[in-house]
């Protein structure tokens, strides 16, 4: 290249080839797949982003809509928008309606005993914040033990330390086997006659590794101890059910499972939740209202204070309409195959570090990964402004996990069930492309 | 006047570069002696006529966007400023990037320290400045991040080699005209914007340590940067991008012309009774010129803001405050002062 003097060069104008337009679609005679199925489902995917065709592989920060969700929410507003709960009226009788049937759908879709254990949160964030300031404070005493892991969201984190740090109660950190998955010898050996409650991680949402809850909670039941699921990476991909588990609480968003944003799901045992006082104040929570006291409402309104997110409540409704009509066991069995097929390409491009289990035992189908000598930032950037390849790089709300691993950011690429093997192939030519210019 | 025709083409202009066709906000200017050096722009700000000129000036500057940059800018980012916007494609503008980024040496590990580091960035981003020949001011910079050291690198041959006063004027409307905006996202072109505030920053503090004598009220100022409060402009708000820490070559508070007398005369008397560890005292009187209580009252002087600081003023109600203030400045007050507004906090007060 020629200088040009003060560090210029000369160029050579190259086409710029879009990744996704040239894996060309399947031949006819493969049957579809999900992918290929829904992908009618959701018209934000078909864009074009920066000149070349939208591939969209960040599931695992937020999950697209299928009309039929959109659909439901502008209905919502259209027809029936009215106050909830107290309201006599032909609307707000709907609304009510609808509202506590979308309640019961949760509930059924997780196999909750009855609907009063499932509260509507704003997101999951905030249905662990009220486990930790309702029931963390009440129970906590100076001295109780929290056992969380290295590799916990940081919602799954800070709460426990504000509250540790109000109760005097202190927190221990599981960390993890040299197969970069959560370490359950460890976990076991931390149990005290002060542990009060594990926290974990279901699906890792940066090592994509799957822990054996049933076996985790059965053992901390027999040490005294509560557990609480954090499922956001769960749920949205396979059944989950909390009985099954016996979990004594569970969290999850909607938005990471073709749902609106702004509600979440705080999955409580019914006796878990009677023995907690209350979280916020105000409307709807109460029972009767003096001057000089309040009573409060039975749970799950003792912990849905003020108008809650009614249009989002029914769509996340919607949601888990349209996800049992494909079948979770579908979308796992798919999940599965993707999951599989992307471990084998990433790892197959030479210089790519992938964190977290070997494609042995079973990944969810998201991959956080480095290349040797490129930061991630630079990966994600040309990956997005050449190719439209949408992919997440930072620390993906696990700063202790990205150091407990020696680095401080990764590349992470996570799949739903729109997706297809086609757009695995064009994020792997993009990356081709990307590690290529940057070499 | 002479001074503000000559002046025209560079201000001083603080906070966020405005829009086209909008007023420049909060236009502020370091009056002699000011760290910046040489530049006796005290003249303008001293008198209520030329003041106005030179507000009008502004506007009409801001106005001219483009065309007023290419006057400003040191030569060698002009260059590299017209070289880069003559990119056509993305790619290229990448790989031209890359190409800065390897050129840039690497930053030895001592220099790669928490008052180096530049706030806001996706990637982590270091930047050293140091002194060279002639005052001149010279930059080193890296990160881990190729497009950003490529960024950072063009920051460092841009701006190296300029003197601290030519770069403290520079506004950040230069990286429009890279071309590059659309091709790194609103994250990374904030980035851009903490380095090139950083390395501004870094220049004024070079400028600060080596310039001797400055006034205790200038240095007072320059030592707890504020937002100015110069009730004249409407102020903007900083860009939500600019962390606390890249913020201080844009907020010089104006202190009065210290060659007047009756500023110094303030300064002087609340300096010695009072220790304070921030004074500012900036003469507003030409916004006044025309009261009626000032027609007559020659040479200006008749109205000041003051805002001290000082640990004498703990616990004490705000009326207490103004009082002593009121007191020590009597003789003021009985000789054509007219007016005070006062701002009196105690050190644990400061936000």
């Amino acid at each position: 290249m020629a200088a040009l003097g003060l560090g210029f060069i000369a160029l050579h104008g190259r086409p710029r080839a879009c990744a996704a337009a040239s894996s060309a679609p399947a031949a006819a005679a493969a049957p579809p797949v999900l992918g290929d199925v829904t992908r009618p489902h959701f018209p934000i995917l078909d864009q074009t982003v920066n000149g070349c065709k939208l591939v969209y592989l960040d599931n695992a920060a937020t999950s697209q809509k299928p009309v039929a969700v959109l659909d439901k929410l502008k209905d919502y507003y259209s027809v029936y928008n009215s106050n909830v709960h107290r309201g006599i009226h032909a609307l707000s009788a709907k609304a009510t309606e609808a509202y506590e049937v979308a309640r019961q759908k949760v509930a059924n879709f997780i196999n909750a005993e009855t609907y009063r254990e499932i509260v509507f949160t704003r997101n999951a964030t905030e249905a662990i914040n009220l486990v930790a300031f309702t029931w963390g404070l009440s129970t906590l005493r100076e001295g109780d033990e929290v056992i969380l892991s290295v590799a916990e969201h940081h919602s799954n984190i800070v709460p426990w330390q504000i509250v540790a740090q109000k109760t005097g109660a202190s927190l221990k950190y599981v960390t993890l086997t040299e197969d970069e998955t959560l370490n359950v010898e460890e976990l076991k050996g931390l149990f005290t006659k002060k542990t009060k409650l594990v926290s974990l991680h279901h699906v890792s949402n940066t090592l994509g590794s799957i822990n054996p809850m049933q076996d985790i909670i059965r053992y901390a039941h027999d040490h005294g101890a509560k557990v609480l699921v954090d499922a956001c990476q769960s749920v949205p991909h396979m059944t989950v059910d909390v009985r099954g588990l016996d979990a004594d609480f569970l969290v999850f968003s909607s938005h990471k499972m073709c749902g609106p944003t702004g509600i979440g799901v705080l999955y409580g045992k019914h006796d878990m939740l009677m023995a907690m006082p209350p979280f916020l104040g105000g409307g709807e929570m109460i029972s009767d209202v003096f001057l000089n006291h309040s009573t409060y409402a039975d749970p799950p309104l003792r912990f849905e204070a003020g108008t809650p997110a009614i249009a989002e409540a029914i769509g996340l409704g919607a949601a888990i309409d349209y996800l049992s009509n494909l079948g979770m066991d579908n979308i796992h069995a798919y999940e599965v195959e993707l999951s599989k097929y992307l471990y084998s390409k990433l790892s197959s491009v030479s210089g790519v570090r992938i964190y977290g289990p070997k494609s042995g035992s079973e990944r969810a189908a998201l991959c956080a990964f480095n290349v040797e000598g490129i930061h991630p930032t630079d990966l994600s950037t040309f990956l997005d402004q050449q190719h439209g390849v949408a992919v997440r790089s930072g620390h993906h709300c696990t700063q202790p996990l990205h150091r407990h691993l020696g680095i401080n950011a990764s590349a992470r690429a996570s799949l739903y069930f729109y997706n297809t093997k086609r757009e695995v192939d064009a994020f792997i030519d993009a990356l081709n492309d990307t590690i290529g210019f940057f070499s | 006047m002479e001074a503000a025709r000559h002046f025209q083409g560079s201000w001083l202009c603080v906070g966020d570069w405005p829009a086209p066709g909008k007023r420049a906000a909060l236009l502020r200017v370091s009056a002699a002696p000011s760290p910046l050096g040489g530049v006796s722009l005290s003249a303008i700000a001293a008198s209520s006529r030329s003041a106005k000129v030179f507000r009008v000036n502004c506007t009409a500057a801001a106005a001219a966007g483009e065309q007023l940059e290419e006057e400003v800018l040191p030569d060698k980012l002009r260059e590299i400023v017209s070289l880069f916007a003559a990119v056509r494609d993305q790619r290229a503008a990448y790989e031209q990037l890359m190409h800065y980024a390897k050129r840039l040496p690497p930053l030895p590990d001592e220099h790669r320290t928490d008052a180096n580091k530049v706030v806001g960035c996706v990637s982590r981003v270091w930047v050293r400045a140091y002194l060279g020949d002639h005052g001149k001011v010279f930059y080193e910079a890296d990160s881990d991040s190729i497009l950003t050291k490529g960024l950072a690198a063009l920051l460092v041959e841009g701006l190296s080699g300029s003197r601290p006063r030519e770069i403290v004027r520079l506004t950040p409307a230069f990286f429009h005209m890279l071309g590059l905006k659309q091709s790194l996202t609103p994250a990374r072109t904030s980035g851009f914007y903490n380095m090139f505030r950083l390395m501004q920053k870094k220049a004024l503090e070079m400028e600060m340590d080596s310039s001797a004598g400055s006034s205790p009220a200038t240095a007072a100022v320059l030592a707890s940067p504020k937002e100015s409060d110069d009730a004249r402009s409407a102020a903007t708000p900083a860009a939500p991008a600019a962390s606390a820490a890249t913020r201080s070559p844009s907020t010089i508070a104006e202190s009065s012309p210290p060659a007047t007398s009756r500023s110094v005369a303030i300064e002087k008397k609340l300096q010695e009774a009072l220790a304070p560890t921030v004074l500012e005292v900036e003469d507003v009187s030409h916004q006044h010129a025309g009261h009626a209580a000032v027609r007559g009252t020659t040479g200006g002087e008749t109205h000041f803001n003051v805002k001290v600081v000082a640990a004498e003023f703990e616990g004490q109600s705000v009326v207490k405050r103004h009082r002593r203030v009121y007191q020590l400045l009597e003789d003021e007050l009985k000789s054509g002062l007219h007016a005070l507004s006062i701002v009196a906090k105690a050190p644990s007060e400061l936000g």
